[in-house]
Order: C-alpha cells, then sequence, then structure tokens
C-alpha cells in the first residue's frame, strides 16, 4: 500500500508538470527596507522565509519587521513572483498559523506611500512598492 | 462556560491586555461555522446523521500579543457541537507563550496544538482546507475530541539547508485531557471489550452486553514530534510526525447473564483497560503546480497489538478565485493483518467493519474575504470507523456495506 501512494506522489507531479507556473521573475516590484537593515544577499528564498515567519533577524540581530500591501496587483504580483505562491495560499498559511497560535502576519497597508513611510520609520522593516515607485526614506534591497 | 461568559472575558482581554503590558501588535481574529450533515444508512459521526443534523458547529475567538520582542502569548476560546460532542461548552482550545530564542530555536509552554500529518493542527478551523471533512483515514473525528490539544511545552525551529529547502521541526511532550469520555474513540473500545467478553463464555452461559456506564479515561503522558521539508522544487513539501501515549480507561459494563438452565440475570461488571498508543505514525506529501494541489498521506496507528492503518490521495483544483473542487480517496484499514474483517465475524459482527474506503467529492466557494460555503458527497465501502455505539448492529438494514452521507458548511471569518 505504502509503494502504491510513493508511486502515485511520484508520478502525478510529472503529470501536473504539463501545468505552467507562475512566471519566475520580480520586475513588477522591488523590496524595500529601512536604511539600518544591513545590506545581505537578498533572494527569493530569504523573502520567503521572512514573510512567512521562519526568518526573524537581520545578519547581526536586528529584529525583522516584514509589512505587506492588503491587496492588489502589487500584493499579487509580490506573492506570486517573490513568496512563490498564490495569494489564496499565502492567505491560508496565515489563517492557520493565527488559529492554531503559530504566529502573527505582517502588518498590512492600504496603500504603497503608507507602506514607505512606516518602513522609513521602523529599524528592521522590510516591504516592497511596485518597481515605478520612487523612494523615499528606505533602500532598495537589490535581488540578483 | 457560556456564550455572554466567553464574551466577557474575550472583551476583557482585549481592554487590559493592552494597558497593563503595553502589548505591540494584539492580534484579534474569529470565525463562526455552521453545517448540516445527513447519512444515509448508517449514523455517521453524530447519533442521528441519518435523520440529518445541524448539530455541526463551530466558533472561536483568538487573541495573541508580543509583549517583548521575542515572546508572544495567545489564546483560542472554542466552543463546537458535533452531535453529542462539545455541545457548544466553551473550551480553551490553545494557550501559550511562545519564546523564539532564534530562528533555529524557539519554546512553547502551555496548552499547545498537537502536531500530526500537514492538517492535524488545523483541523478546527474549517476556512484553511478545501473540504468539510478531512479524510476520515488519517484524521478520525472520533479521536478530534482529545487529541487535537495538549499540555506541556514543545521546542520548535526553522533551519534552512542551503540549497536543500528547509526543515520545520517540533518536538513536545507533556499530557492530554479527555473532556468525554463516554463518546466517540472510548465508547468504541468497551463495545469491542463487551463483545469480547460475549464470546469467551463456556458454552453453558450466554451473556449479552448491554452498554457502559460512568466511563472515565486519562492520559498519563503524551509525546511526539515531527519535521515538515520545504523541498527547493517549488511547490513540493514533505513531512513526518510521530505521536506516542499512554491512557488508562474504566468503566462499568452492563452484561445479561443467561444458564443453560434458564437462570437469567444482570450483573455490572467493573471493567479497567490500560491503552498505550505505541505510535501514531503519519507521512505527508503535497505539491503545488499552478492551480493544482495533489495531497497523499499515510497514519499507522498502534493501540497496544493492534496496528491500524489508513491513507488517501487528493487532487484540489482552484478553478477560479473563488471556486475549488476536491476529490479524494481514502482508505482504512482497522487491522492491518486482518483486512479481510475475520476478527469481526469471529465477534458476531459482520467483515465490512474492518474497513473503510472513502470516495469523496467537494466544492469550495469563497463569496468574500470573511465568507465560505462548501458542500460534499461521500460513496463509502465499508464502516471502520463507523462508531459502532451509534449504530444497531443487529439491524440489518442499518449498517450497510455501501452506503453514503453528504455534508454542507458555511464559514464566517474575520
Amino acid at each position: 500500500m505504502l509503494a502504491r501512494i510513493i508511486l502515485g506522489v511520484l508520478l502525478l507531479p510529472l503529470l501536473l508538470a504539463a501545468v505552467p507556473a507562475s512566471a519566475d521573475g520580480h520586475q513588477r516590484v522591488k523590496l524595500i527596507a529601512h536604511p539600518d537593515v544591513p545590506d545581505v544577499e537578498c533572494s527569493e528564498k530569504n523573502a520567503q522565509r521572512i514573510y512567512l515567519g521562519k526568518k526573524t533577524r537581520w545578519e547581526g540581530g536586528l529584529r525583522i519587521v516584514p509589512v505587506m500591501l492588503r491587496d492588489g496587483d502589487v500584493h499579487e504580483a509580490f506573492v506570486e513572483e517573490l513568496l512563490g505562491r498564490s495569494v489564496a495560499k499565502f492567505e491560508i498559511y496565515w489563517k492557520q498559523a493565527v488559529f492554531t497560535g503559530k504566529g502573527i502576519p505582517p502588518r498590512a497597508f492600504d496603500d504603497e506611500s503608507e507602506l514607505m513611510a512606516y518602513v522609513a520609520a521602523t529599524p528592521g522593516a522590510v516591504g516592497y512598492v511596485s518597481r515605478d515607485v520612487r523612494l523615499r526614506g528606505v533602500k532598495e534591497l537589490v535581488c540578483p | 462556560m457560556n456564550a455572554s461568559r466567553l464574551a466577557a472575558i474575550a472583551a476583557l482581554v482585549l481592554l487590559a491586555a493592552p494597558a497593563a503590558a503595553q502589548v505591540e501588535d494584539l492580534y484579534v481574529r474569529g470565525f463562526v461555522s455552521q453545517g448540516w450533515l445527513n447519512s444515509r444508512d448508517v449514523n455517521y459521526l453524530v447519533d442521528d446523521s441519518r435523520d440529518g443534523s445541524a448539530e455541526f458547529h463551530e466558533a472561536a475567538i483568538s487573541i495573541q500579543a508580543r509583549p517583548e520582542e521575542r515572546l508572544r502569548v495567545g489564546l483560542q476560546f472554542l466552543a463546537r457541537d458535533f452531535g453529542e460532542v462539545g455541545n457548544n461548552n466553551v473550551v480553551i482550545d490553545w494557550a501559550y507563550a511562545d519564546y523564539r530564542h532564534c530562528d533555529y530555536t524557539g519554546f512553547r509552554f502551555g496548552k499547545l496544538k498537537v502536531m500530526q500529518g500537514l492538517h492535524g493542527q488545523g483541523r478546527d478551523v474549517d476556512m484553511l482546507r478545501p473540504t468539510i471533512l478531512l479524510p476520515q483515514s488519517v484524521y478520525n473525528e472520533e479521536h478530534r475530541d482529545f487529541i487535537v490539544g495538549m499540555q506541556g511545552a514543545s521546542i520548535y525551529g526553522n533551519v534552512p539547508l542551503d540549497d536543500g529547502g528547509q526543515i520545520d521541526y517540533e518536538l513536545f511532550g507533556g499530557t492530554l485531557n479527555v473532556p468525554d469520555a463516554d463518546n466517540g474513540f472510548w465508547s468504541d473500545i468497551w463495545v469491542q471489550q463487551g463483545k469480547v467478553a460475549e464470546i469467551s463464555q463456556p458454552d453453558s452461559v450466554t451473556l449479552e452486553f448491554l452498554g457502559v456506564d460512568e466511563s472515565e479515561a486519562k492520559f498519563d503522558w503524551v509525546w511526539g514530534g515531527g519535521l515538515l521539508w520545504q523541498s527547493p522544487v517549488d511547490g513540493i513539501r514533505l513531512g513526518a510526525t510521530f505521536f506516542k501515549a499512554k491512557f488508562d480507561m474504566d468503566a462499568l459494563l452492563l452484561f445479561r447473564v443467561s444458564h443453560a438452565s434458564g437462570t437469567r440475570y444482570d450483573v455490572i461488571e467493573p471493567n479497567s483497560f490500560e491503552g498505550e498508543l505505541g505510535r501514531i505514525l503519519t507521512l505527508s506529501a503535497e505539491y503545488v503546480r499552478g492551480p493544482f494541489t495533489l495531497t497523499a498521506e499515510y497514519v499507522e496507528e498502534k493501540l497496544n497489538e493492534v496496528v491500524s492503518d489508513g491513507w488517501y490521495a487528493q487532487l484540489t483544483w482552484q478553478a477560479t478565485d473563488a471556486l475549488a473542487v476536491t476529490g479524494y480517496y481514502s482508505e482504512y484499514n482497522a487491522d492491518r493483518d486482518d483486512q479481510e474483517g475475520r476478527f469481526m465475524v469471529e465477534l458476531g459482527l459482520r467483515d465490512f467493519f474492518a474497513w473503510q474506503n472513502d470516495h469523496c467529492l467537494a466544492m469550495r466557494y469563497d463569496i468574500s474575504d470573511h465568507w465560505l460555503m462548501k458542500i460534499e458527497h461521500h460513496l463509502v465501502d465499508g464502516t471502520g470507523l463507523a462508531n459502532l455505539s451509534r449504530n444497531d448492529l443487529d439491524d440489518p438494514v442499518a449498517m450497510r456495506r455501501w452506503w453514503a452521507y453528504t455534508a454542507a458548511k458555511a464559514t464566517f471569518y474575520f
């Protein structure tokens, strides 16, 4: 029985591989951070760990304060392109964390200027805005 | 505790916490679910499901705060009604302090959710899954009353593996509460004990098991842990969780004794049962690709010398932002070494009491960000997970090998 399950698990991903995944890259959004945040290598993996509450400290020990937009195209692009999952899956992840006591989701803002002002004023904060937004009081984390 | 008392407690916590502790990020969320369950031929999960039952309700309020940078505290009040289980009594579902020393290591103390498979910790929360009932072969509702939360401590963390993905781990230990030793898992053990006593008598005496009274159960200890590996391949998660426990049960078993001479009388027999859950081992795999999520899990449960097992494979298609369609096949064997049900026949029951194979088709529709509805239908072969005490075992019409049930549920949350 276990062998059948393992076989099924191994084969079905091959079938599903025909389904296109979301586009790679992160052309539509840029990651921003408080100027005190150390210059670290920005990567999708780090972004995922930060926004899923797995990575909580910058190099040097400063607490990471992730923030996000409540909804909209920029939020959708960030979640799908940098976090590699659908907005629905991302929301379910945090609902599970909340209702099992495993964590509190990142603070959410209604618009990019509010979010950027918070990041500029909060040591350790990290967020994202659309690529064409002019930055004020924050620095960009450049992902290779 | 009633609903008004719950509201008063929640209000007090909300009002007092920020002022008293100057907490940051006080976070309050809640949900209410109402369902309906109807089965054909077998009473399943609730006593009168063949007549349709709306005793299928959950409500919770969750409160979390971070009084210090590394410390998070929280609790959740839960009220649920599922047939004779819960009856909307408000209980503390979880309540603990979480000290996150670093990303690799954190500690939790209090009443914790027990890690089992991919969905064990969230099984009280309807909106976390595409179906109403999780596959019963792996997530048996009859266990949910006592197995999802434990009092004790755990150590947990997240370990990045460079190019090898990342691993979440947790180890826990403590004890479990048994809110009602008359229901589900417990009553089924007594019914089986009674049936074993019936067939263990000499030929000159006939014993008829009549029922159970003053049932008590308590856990001495539980411990366990789990690993969840997020692979470097997008969308693939693999996991393994382990759980071990020891419990004691006491009850009065009621029998009618008939001698060959014609003498008949009723007796009350004090009875004890020591149980060792040698293991509940769950292996999990999930693959997400575009709108499809494929999940498969296998569970093995050793109770004293008997090993039961089960598995399921489930495919969910997120057809639109609002609509998800799910199908799964789930298989359960009450005794891995007796899949044909020979022991059940020896007990005077039918062979199909030894297995339960469930074919489910489900739909979930998210009406808004705060409201969703689900409906699902199950076609089932066997009654291995249908509680014996809910059904008239002597009625040939009441327990059929092939049967069905339907569930519908609406959930509101904020």
